[in-house]
């Protein structure tokens, strides 16, 4: 599949960056995943506000979506966090409901711009996406919500304009109706350069309708099982500004669910990009897209609509990655305590295996319930691990039985050979900390080639996790610049060919894990290899194109031919 | 209440004979005779019962442990007769009615059995058996908050009762309160270690709050005593499906092989089979697994249609059978799951 010849090399910027120098040399083999949270320091004082009642209705539990996103193109990943607001009147009432934006000030502190970049939002804020939807080389972000869904758009200034209603992405149904959102993905399903937007809409609740479970004075969240799920939105570009609600047309609309959040992969490799909605307590959707035009839902058929067991689970975040370098995107979603993580991997033909318990990750995750993962190579040895934010649904699941509200994440570090090992427990004391975590982005914060992440918890200060792994090796962050294709690249498949031979595969997305938008930016560890023998780039346009014998440890900027 | 079971019983009035005397000396020779019913050890209970009949001919007593003989050896009705003899020697003794309720319940006969319950607890309210018996039904029809409260007497009355645990741990297992549920087990397998049933439960109650050791340790235990009367014919499913939960495809086999054999008209088997046989990769034998578990009703809910289509799905899949897999896709996306609780703790 990445046979074809090479094009000729074109770099527009190659920046070395911080080889981290003194230190000892590592031993050969996988290293210690480690991460430390250094919230107080990085001065960001984001704490996720559910603005929950006695009467705990299901919005409280299922908002706090974080993007990585260099929105100054300073070269530094900056932090925006989205918030909730009063229940019921849904109202962001005071500061501290206040969705968040943080600039990197690139020596580990961050200032807080939200006033200034007019990103206070409003109503009851859910997930966000972040992307350059006009391509005019900022990037833009959508906020997600109960009652608001916003569109704003980066002016270049440090200020962003909310054009929700011009560009027509408010997330009412034809009847005027908002329909609660939770997750959105930037992808580009026809090819055409322009990203379109897919919305992931989750529960026809209203405070109206809102119903209450548990006893008096320890309420429960309700199960999703009480309310009617909702189709989902898919918004086409219309190079202006604007946006075609095709959700009909496509055959996205025609599949009711209950979906919490979206990845994007071209699971069949044939050229145009496909949807997975990750349906709490439903059978997950797989949209295969069909040459750009109409989707069909194959979740059943690719067997990745339900469990290892046949059943639904309550599917939360999920991330659409290459796990085990075959270059077949494969699927890692988190559900609730007692489902167990589902790991489908990518068969090929169409087709994907339930992997839960062969890659070990059912039983480690058994106890866990998990909100946002992300698939990245934490220690750099050239194979994806895995991170989960971890927390209970319910304020007061302590109450009726063994499940913790408050949970620490968790870190599998992948053993290259199809399974998991949990490494949180040597991953340092800042992931011994239990919260009520939910989103999760991902992205290299000090660009010092490790994949830092960044996890919004209710009721407690946002980690801001840096890696400082041990025997993290060399690595390579790629940045692509498409010009057929959308400018961010969303969609390009990436093939990296190491001097050892070794040969992994990723791709350009922003649509990571729960209701969240991480770094565009891809990276890829390397292991013990210092120089690159090829990366092959496949863009959104067909393009493939090359570039040969790479230096390791730095920023690569590839422009598309 | 008292009347109308009466009339149901249609006991003659009888005067009840001060058997005392009759059964003096016999106590410990009963009480041996009830460890070895306890034990299911009938050929040794009706030795005792035998030599108790001999030396004690006109004891009142020994109607019980005869019914219980007779109820162990599956003669139900000469049992029931036995139970409702010694009811009209002592009309006022709640040990008749409970083996009367104790019988009906492992008949399924729950509304009748509650009746007898309920008559046991009239005569006397701390009887922690007939307490587990109406703790049970309750249980059954979903009144959990006042089976729990009957359980909980149970075990406070005789702590040493292992099946007082056994059902209050089942009653916390129905619930996902596995905690509570290791707990009760943990008391019943320290009572009762050569019953193989609350090692199972123990296990499968260990095995969601991630105590995988224990869990095994458990399984393996039960294992050790799965034998005679009590045998646990889904020890070997148990463990089968832990094992395989664990990836350890070949020891899961061999249990789930063993579960097949011994079960094989329960779907839950074909169908955990069929799934080890599909990551085994062994796609036919998957099929007819699948299409076994197909053809068998499971009226309980263990595994869902849902389960099986799915299951089917796949296999068709692996094997190429296109209209098939297409049939049961679409079966598949179109089968719902029973309403599940409405709430998440």
């Amino acid at each position: 599949m990445y046979g074809a010849a090479a094009a000729l090399t074109t770099l527009f910027g190659s920046v070395a960056l911080s080889e981290r120098p003194g230190e000892a040399p590592r031993p050969p083999g996988r290293g210690t995943i480690r991460f430390e949270n250094r919230q107080t320091q990085s001065q960001v004082r984001f704490i996720l506000n559910n603005g929950t009642t006695d009467d705990k209705p299901i919005i409280d539990s299922t908002l706090g979506g974080v993007a990585l996103l260099d929105f100054d193109n300073d070269g530094y990943l900056d932090i925006f966090f989205t918030n909730g607001a009063r229940i019921p009147g849904l109202v962001k009432e005071n500061e501290s409901f206040c969705n968040r934006l943080y600039r990197n000030n690139h020596d580990g502190t961050f200032t807080d711009v939200t006033q200034h970049a007019g990103l206070k939002g409003e109503g009851y804020s859910m997930g966000v996406a972040a992307a350059d939807f006009d391509n005019d080389g900022w990037t833009d972000l959508y906020v997600t919500g109960v009652n608001r869904n916003v569109l704003y758009h980066n002016n270049g200034d440090g200020t962003f304009t909310d054009i929700t209603e011009r560009a027509g992405v408010s997330g009412r149904d034809a009847n005027g109706k908002k329909l609660w959102s939770v997750g959105a993905a930037w992808v580009d399903y026809d090819n055409d350069g322009y990203l379109d937007l897919f919305v992931v809409n989750y529960l026809d609740w209203s405070p109206e309708n809102s119903k209450v479970c548990g006893e008096e004075g320890k309420r429960l969240s309700c199960s999703p099982a009480l309310y009617h799920g909702l189709p989902n939105y898919l918004f086409r570009n219309n190079h202006d500004g604007t946006f075609t609600d095709v959700s009909a047309e496509t055959g996205i609309a025609g599949q009711i669910g209950k979906g919490m959040s979206a990845a994007v992969a071209d699971y069949n490799d044939d050229g145009f990009i496909d949807i997975f909605v990750a349906n709490d307590n439903e059978r997950n959707f797989l949209f295969r897209n069909t040459n750009g035009r109409t989707f069909a839902e194959v979740g059943v058929e690719a067997t990745v609509g339900y469990n290892q067991d046949g059943l639904p689970v309550s599917s939360m975040g999920v991330d659409f990655r290459d796990l085990n370098n075959d270059g077949r995107p494969d699927l890692a979603i988190t559900a609730l305590g007692g489902d167990m993580f589902p790991l489908f991997r990518n068969e090929g033909h169409g087709f994907f295996s339930a992997a839960t318990y062969q890659s070990k990750l059912g039983v480690r995750s058994l106890t866990m319930s998990g909100w946002g993962i992300g698939a990245y190579d934490f220690d750099n040895d050239g194979q994806k691990d895995l991170f989960t934010a971890n927390s209970h649904v319910s304020e007061n699941a302590e109450f009726y039985g063994h499940h913790k509200y408050r949970q620490p994440n968790a870190v599998f570090q992948n053993q290259g050979d199809g399974t998991f090992q949990d490494a949180t427990a040597e991953a340092g004391p800042s992931l011994r900390l239990a919260a009520a975590h939910r989103g999760i982005a991902f992205g290299d914060l000090n660009n010092d080639g490790r994949i830092d992440v960044v996890v919004s918890a209710i009721g407690s200060p946002a980690e801001i996790l840096y890696n400082t792994s041990i025997g993290a090796r060399h690595w390579i962050l790629i940045q692509v610049e498409g010009r057929k294709s959308n400018r961010d690249g969303i969609g390009t498949k990436i093939r990296l060919t190491g001097q050892s031979g070794l040969v992994q595969f990723n791709q350009v997305t922003t649509a990571v894990g729960y209701a969240s938008s991480s770094d565009k930016r891809v990276h890829f560890g390397l292991g013990s290899d210092t120089t690159i023998r090829e990366i092959e780039l496949r863009w959104p346009s067909g393009r493939i194109q090359s570039v040969h014998n790479v230096r390791c440890d730095q920023l690569l900027k590839v422009m598309e031919e | 209440m008292r009347p109308v079971l009466f009339s149901m019983l249609m006991i003659q009035s009888v005067t009840a004979i001060a058997a005392e005397d009759s059964c003096a000396g016999s106590k410990l020779r009963l009480a041996s005779l009830d460890k070895a019913l306890q034990h299911k050890d009938v050929a040794g209970a009706q030795t005792i019962l035998r030599e108790l009949e001999q030396q004690f001919p006109k004891c009142d007593e020994l109607w019980l442990p005869k019914g219980r003989i007779l109820a162990a050896q599956g003669d139900l009705a000469p049992a029931e007769d036995a139970f409702f003899a010694y009811i009209r020697l002592r009309p006022e003794d709640a040990r008749g009615y409970y083996q009367v309720a104790q019988l009906l319940l492992d008949q399924g006969d729950d509304q009748r059995a509650a009746n007898f319950a309920t008559a046991a607890l009239s005569y006397q309210a701390e009887y922690p058996e007939a307490l587990i018996i109406k703790g049970q039904i309750l249980a059954m029809r979903g009144r959990n908050a006042e089976a729990q409260q009957l359980l909980e007497k149970a075990c406070k009355l005789d702590p040493d009762n292992a099946e007082a645990h056994f059902q209050l741990g089942t009653l916390f297992d129905s619930r996902k309160r596995n905690t509570e549920a290791v707990t009760q087990f943990e008391k019943a397998v320290s009572l009762r270690p050569w019953d193989p049933r609350p090692w199972d439960y123990l296990a499968l109650n260990l095995e969601p709050l991630g105590e995988n050791e224990k869990a095994e340790s458990a399984y393996h235990k039960g294992l050790a005593v799965n034998a005679g009367r009590l045998y646990d014919s889904f020890l070997d499913y148990n463990y089968g499906r832990f094992l395989m939960k664990q990836n350890r495809l070949t020891e899961s086999k061999e249990h789930l092989d063993r579960a097949v054999r011994l079960t094989p008209a329960t779907r839950a088997v074909h169908y955990e089979h069929g799934k080890l046989n599909l990551l085994l990769k062994n796609y036919q034998e998957a099929r007819i697994d699948g299409e076994r578990a197909l053809a068998l009703p499971d009226p309980s809910g263990v595994i869902l249609d849902l389960q099986v289509y799915y299951l089917l799905t796949t296999v068709y899949q692996r094997l190429g059978e296109e209209a098939l897999a297409r049939k049961y896709a679409e079966l598949s996306r179109t089968t719902g799951v029973p309403v599940q609780a409405g709430e998440r703790n």
